[in-house]
């Protein structure tokens, strides 16, 4: 327990009064996501398998651990999912047509990663709005996804690059979530980087008085966010064996989601990585436990689970609503 | 918690309750004592009329059989989707899963892990890659050689129907030049004519691709440019509506023969105004029937080559890997409100 609360402390702050109340409001993620595991648990006959189910969601969470420092700044990063399926396209194609060996065709989709990453904090940075900025370039980099490869996915991955796909037996997409996620708590939560992150949320202008580099803060971000989205890009093709041009579409909702359920502000200044790997938690839980209940009840299809889904993205907007005017 | 509750103590009840729960959940996971047959089918997307279609006829294979059938597919067709559908029920220990896949190489590499952790694995509708994939068998809607050779029966009796004589140019509208089923089943109806009907002339085929519009207006150019036109085959669902549409635009309904493969729902009202007479496709209520009896047959033992009774289907011929259903089904407009997909 105690390792929790050291990496969230300095991020909470317990205002004084109506504790009782809160602390019952603050229960909410985690009743949630106790019925989220019930449901989960219930379902499986084999728990081993599981790790292959949570793959996606774990990509999910690795995307939303840098947003969460993204959506601190008072910014965000629409074009993530259209990021990943644009460096899995650069990858396939300088391996495909290029005639690069397969793993310089991975360094140039990290490569690709960092340059899109960094327009859209290049955009961001001359001023442009983080939201109009990164919806242009989900669009921009989702039609270069398609058009890299003539709109055709690419498979046959050389079996060597494939079998990196699992390391220690279980999916690589673990580890680098794993990475990612120290990497941002250290980042975020115990280096100077991350308190002017907090201080750009919190008041931009007042900010920029003091002498935070707003600029280098965006810049780094960006860029960060476009390298992860590329990592996630190369381990999705090592387990697929497939590179798909429209591959990830809505993956950035459900990223977004992730820290938003979390609890951190979507307006920027408060909340922390711990958080969004909860809403991750809830998120996943739910959508997986929802999924293996549709086989007992026949009217829990597709669509009745995404009507479940958004009502649940709107209990836990109205309760982080409710619990900020409280404090 | 941020916003309150920053002692801890909540949180470490909220875990509490999470750990507690968790374990109530596996007790209740534990071993379960029925053996019904699980059996996880998905289609290529839900909320279609096709795939509603198969799904009734998987549905009363399953109630005849008394297996516990899942039917569901992601709301688009994509591979993701699926893939993360087929990973969950693996984790559920489903029996069999009976995949009609989006993209057959991209799903291959899950369906053969699936097949590696216990589970029987076939496909339906669309094959998967059989090396990579290796799955056991492919429940075939089509075979080829039956839907040429219907196309070009049922345009021949058209022609006769009308009083007219066999002899004129016809003309084949498909989709892309590289779409493969389409590309076969030209092939076998070149057989048919040539073997059955050789006064048939067969004009060099159009290929519009995946597209209403251009179907539409390469069939009224061709319509123009040969006088001595009997009849058009639109064999893509796109293309058929499309040509329909071209003729009975111009004027030329019960002058020019048209025919195709097509949904009975997209098609109707140009067989109620007469445009179409008859055209065809396969069952799907049929297809989603024989994949579930197929699925529960293959469970107790290899399916050798031969003839099979499946339920209601009789006399199904299987092949080395594959199963066929029967030959395509007619439609014209004495049955076409019975169907709606």
């Amino acid at each position: 327990m105690s390792w929790i609360e050291r990496m969230s402390a300095g991020v909470d702050s317990a205002p004084p009064g109506g504790r009782s109340y809160r602390r019952v409001f603050g229960l909410l993620p985690w009743v949630l996501l106790a019925l989220a595991l019930l449901l989960v648990f219930s379902q499986v006959r084999r728990p081993a398998l599981l790790v292959e189910v949570w793959v996606p969601w774990i990509e999910v969470g690795t995307l939303a651990f840098v947003m969460t420092a993204i959506i601190l700044t008072g910014g965000i990063d629409l074009s993530v999912g259209s990021m990943v399926a644009l460096t899995g396209m650069v990858q396939a194609v300088l391996w495909q047509d290029w005639g690069w060996s397969i793993e310089a065709a991975a360094a140039g989709a990290l490569l690709a990663g960092a340059l899109a990453g960094g327009l859209n904090g290049l955009l961001v940075v001359a001023g442009l709005s983080p939201l109009v900025a990164t919806l242009a370039t989900m669009a921009l980099y989702r039609g270069l996804a398609i058009t890299v490869a003539g709109g055709d996915r690419v498979t046959g991955f050389p079996p060597s690059f494939l079998d990196m796909g699992r390391l220690l037996g279980i999916p690589s997409q673990f580890w680098l979530a794993g990475l990612v996620f120290l990497g941002m708590v250290l980042l975020v939560h115990h280096s100077r980087f991350g308190r002017w992150c907090f201080a750009m949320g919190d008041n931009r202008q007042a900010a920029r008085f003091a002498a935070v580099p707003v600029n280098k803060v965006e810049g780094v971000l960006y860029t960060i966010n476009g390298l992860v989205a590329a990592s996630v890009a190369v381990l999705g093709a090592m387990r697929h064996d497939a590179s798909i041009p429209d591959a990830h579409i809505g993956t950035e909702l459900q990223v977004i989601a992730c820290v938003v359920v979390g609890g951190t502000l979507i307006t920027g200044g408060r909340g922390s990585v711990l958080r969004s790997l909860l809403g991750l938690a809830v998120i996943s839980h739910l959508d997986v436990g929802l999924q293996f209940l549709s086989s007992r009840l026949v009217w829990l299809t597709a669509e009745s689970r995404l009507i479940a889904i958004g009502i649940l993205l709107i209990l836990v907007a109205v309760w982080n609503q409710r619990s900020q005017r409280e404090s | 918690m941020k916003h309150g509750s920053g002692s801890g103590s909540s949180r470490i009840g909220g875990l509490m309750l999470v750990v507690l729960l968790a374990a109530l959940g596996f007790r209740c996971a534990g071993p379960e004592g029925d053996q019904a047959l699980r059996i996880a089918m998905i289609p290529k997307l839900v909320g279609i009329g096709y795939f509603e279609a198969t799904e009734q006829g998987a549905r009363e294979a399953a109630r005849e059989l008394d297996v516990e059938l899942v039917y569901d597919g992601p709301t688009d067709a994509r591979t993701e989707d699926q893939i993360k559908m087929i990973d969950g029920w693996m984790a559920q220990g489903f029996d069999v899963i009976a995949v009609a896949p989006n993209d057959p190489e991209a799903i291959s590499r899950t369906l053969r892990s699936a097949g590696e952790s216990g589970a029987l694995v076939l496909t339906w509708d669309t094959d998967a890659n059989p090396e990579l994939s290796r799955r056991s068998v492919f429940v075939n809607q089509a075979p080829n050689r039956a839907i040429g050779h219907t196309l070009v029966d049922i345009m021949a009796e058209g022609v006769q129907a009308q009083g007219a004589s066999l002899s004129g140019d016809y003309l084949i509208v498909s989709g892309t030049p590289t779409a493969s089923n389409q590309n076969t089943w030209m092939t076998y109806m070149r057989e048919r004519i040539r073997e059955k009907y050789p006064e048939m002339r067969l004009l060099q085929h159009l290929t519009p691709g995946e597209d209403q519009q251009k179907c539409q207006e390469q069939t009224a150019e061709a319509l123009s440019a040969y006088p001595d036109l009997k009849g058009i085959w639109g064999i893509t669902s796109v293309s058929f509506p499309a040509v329909a549409k071209a003729v009975r635009d111009a004027n030329k309904i019960g002058r020019i023969e048209v025919t195709g493969l097509g949904m009975p729902e997209e098609m109707r009202e140009y067989v109620k105004d007469g445009t179409v007479r008859e055209f065809c496709l396969w069952d799907p209520v049929d297809l989603g029937y024989l994949t579930l009896r197929v699925a529960h047959r293959l469970k107790q033992g290899p399916l050798p080559p031969g003839r099979y009774d499946f339920g209601r289907l009789k006399g199904v011929e299987v092949r080395d890997g594959e199963v066929l259903l029967g030959p395509p089904l007619i439609f014209d407009s004495g049955n076409i409100d019975d169907y709606n997909f």
